[in-house]
């Protein structure tokens, strides 16, 4: 088949051991640490966001 | 009645899972009658107000904003219980294990991972996940609302590199042997399922395997893969790697209605590309052609159950018959009067919902709902049915804010309730999803709704039957037979397909105006090869 090299990554992820690195809710790391799976938590914080009022004050300063 | 207060922590935010099991540690505080901590979006102060939790200080949260609201004994406990919610939240993350600040630092102590999991806010994703591909990792992305021109620039990334995005929205996936976010713990076999639609891939999943055939592995695709703009680039990237897969001799394909360039477009590189055994399952109402190059190894079905059948062969199935189902349903609509003619739905996996609606629709016309078949069907308020409603309660609406009904059952539980108190509704229907990722006792949730609403009704000399389909394994977390005992205990009759559910229900709402011709067709036609 012409796809065959081009799949070949997706077709070793079905048959190696699933390892993982979960970036967001702990909630799928636990499920999967559950079940054997080695995880790596990444802890995501939301970026900080200045409220539009300090936004619009420093765009006229800068 | 209690006292009730709101504290607003401006420009705070928590996900929607921590915000849950706060506010399942917050209800056991000492002196705390109820409580819930909550994003200030319009859904979370919807249900604040419907749980009589909701202040003028709490009203004037913005999506931004954590609303924590308290139901106390007396005033003089207010204070005291909201330093003690407030330390709740502050408290540093009790889960086990190390935490890395990036990509790489996590890839350092991992270094052979093969698939990154990505669950933060739409808007955020393409930068991370582009970062992951790059790096020769596969993804897993749990998001929604990420843009679609970051979902075509992410999947063509993906495509270039021969790796798979699972996402935006998927929910489930099944990769060796695992079950990943939504997904129900299946034997290992040799078909492998590709689907643009969650709970699809569950109800299919679990189908099979309850029925002896096991799963190589199950890929989410994200249901807008199969619109036009994006084009089915991962639905066809899966296609071709199950297609490569040693294990797999199988390939269901499970969406609802993709746009017909993309149809096509998957049906023809089947045709052309392909050489396995593949079920094709496009959710809906029309029939549609498969190209006469894969007659022979190919099969076209328009629900979830007539997938699972046609995966299955012909000797094995369900063991219900329609003859069997239209005993039952006359049993239990026995005590009903005659003013009890419409059915309610109340969803938490979308695409059984959509399954329903196209076996009520055939069965007895358009229904109602927030996500309707036809548009002019659309519920105008997503939180109150009219007529023949079904209602997915895992809608943008309903989640906007909070923990998916999956994992939070509270809008169910108060939408129960909602349902039972109209002298209309003939019947009840619901979805109960187990497996990892699910609520820790999904049916144990719903009893005390079960029951209130059941009271309801007898208190008005009318019975109210409820239906449930139970989707999960005896290997779940949450063990299949006890799931079901539970809410056969409760009285719930329990139906092993939800298109069954589906045809029910109809039975039960339209005893007597569905005629046995119409019904067998029906029965046939969408459970049957298109």
């Amino acid at each position: 088949m012409l796809g065959f090299n081009l799949t070949q990554k997706i077709s070793k992820l079905f048959n190696s051991e699933l390892k993982v690195i979960n970036i967001g809710l702990d909630l799928f790391k636990d499920a999967l640490e559950r079940q054997g799976v080695i995880v790596a938590q990444v802890a995501w914080e939301k970026p900080f966001r200045l409220e539009k009022e300090y936004e619009d004050i420093l765009a006229k300063i800068l | 009645m209690g006292a009730v207060a709101n504290l607003v922590k401006k420009n705070f935010h928590r996900d929607s899972v921590q915000l849950l099991h706060l506010s399942e540690d917050a209800k056991k505080l000492e002196g705390v009658k109820d409580a819930a901590v909550v994003m200030g979006t319009p859904t979370n102060k919807e249900i604040l107000t419907k749980l009589r939790l909701l202040t003028d200080e709490g009203k004037a949260a913005t999506d931004n904003d954590m609303i924590i609201a308290v139901t106390v004994e007396s005033p003089s406990q207010i204070a005291i219980s909201l330093q003690n919610i407030e330390k709740l939240i502050l408290k540093p993350s009790t889960s086990k294990g190390q935490r890395y600040y990036s990509l790489d630092s996590a890839l350092q102590a991992i270094p052979d991972a093969n698939l990154a999991i990505v669950s933060v806010p739409g808007e955020y994703a393409r930068e991370i996940v582009l970062n992951a591909l790059d790096r020769g990792l596969n993804v897993h992305l749990f998001s929604d609302h990420v843009p679609r021109d970051d979902e075509v620039e992410i999947k063509r990334h993906a495509k270039e590199r021969g790796l798979l995005v699972m996402g935006p929205g998927a929910g489930t996936a099944l990769i060796a042997g695992k079950a990943i976010g939504f997904a129900n713990v299946v034997k290992k076999g040799r078909t492998g399922i590709v689907a643009a639609a969650g709970t699809g891939l569950q109800e299919v999943s679990v189908l099979l395997s309850e029925a002896g055939i096991g799963i190589s592995s199950g890929l989410g695709t994200g249901g807008d893969d199969v619109k036009s703009t994006v084009g089915g680039l991962m639905m066809l990237q899966a296609i071709e790697a199950l297609e490569h897969d040693s294990v797999t001799d199988t390939i269901v394909i499970i969406s609802k209605p993709p746009d017909p360039d993309v149809r096509q477009r998957v049906l023809e590189y089947i045709a052309d590309h392909t050489a396995k055994r593949y079920v094709t399952c496009f959710l809906g109402t029309e029939s549609y052609a498969l190209p006469s190059r894969v007659q022979g190894r190919a099969t076209a079905t328009k629900t979830l159950h007539g997938a699972f059948l046609a995966a299955t062969g012909p000797s094995k199935g369900l063991g219900l018959t329609l003859d069997e189902l239209i005993s039952v349903t006359d049993q239990i609509s026995a005590g009903l009067s005659e003013t009890q003619r419409y059915i309610r739905g109340l969803y938490s996996g979308g695409t059984l919902a959509y399954e329903t609606m196209i076996i009520l629709s055939r069965l007895m016309g358009g229904v109602y709902s927030n996500a309707p078949l036809d548009s002019n069907l659309k519920l105008t308020n997503s939180y109150k049915s009219v007529k023949d409603s079904i209602v997915d309660l895992g809608g943008e609406e309903f989640t906007s804010g909070r923990a998916h009904p999956m994992i939070d059952p509270t809008l169910r539980q108060l939408r129960l309730v909602e349902e039972a108190k109209d002298p209309q509704v003939a019947v009840i229907i619901m979805d109960v999803i187990l497996g990892y990722g699910s609520h820790p006792d999904p049916a144990g949730a719903l009893l005390g709704a079960i029951l209130e609403a059941q009271k309801i009704a007898k208190a008005q000399n009318r019975t109210l039957p409820i239906l449930a389909h139970v989707c999960g394994t005896e290997q779940d977390p949450q063990p299949l037979s006890q799931q079901s005992t539970k809410l056969q205990n409760a009285e719930v009759h329990l139906f092993p397909t939800n298109a069954t559910m589906a045809f029910a229900a109809a039975l039960i709402a339209r005893r007597d105006e569905i005629s046995k011709t119409t019904l067998v067709d029906a029965w046939n036609d969408l459970l049957g090869p298109v």
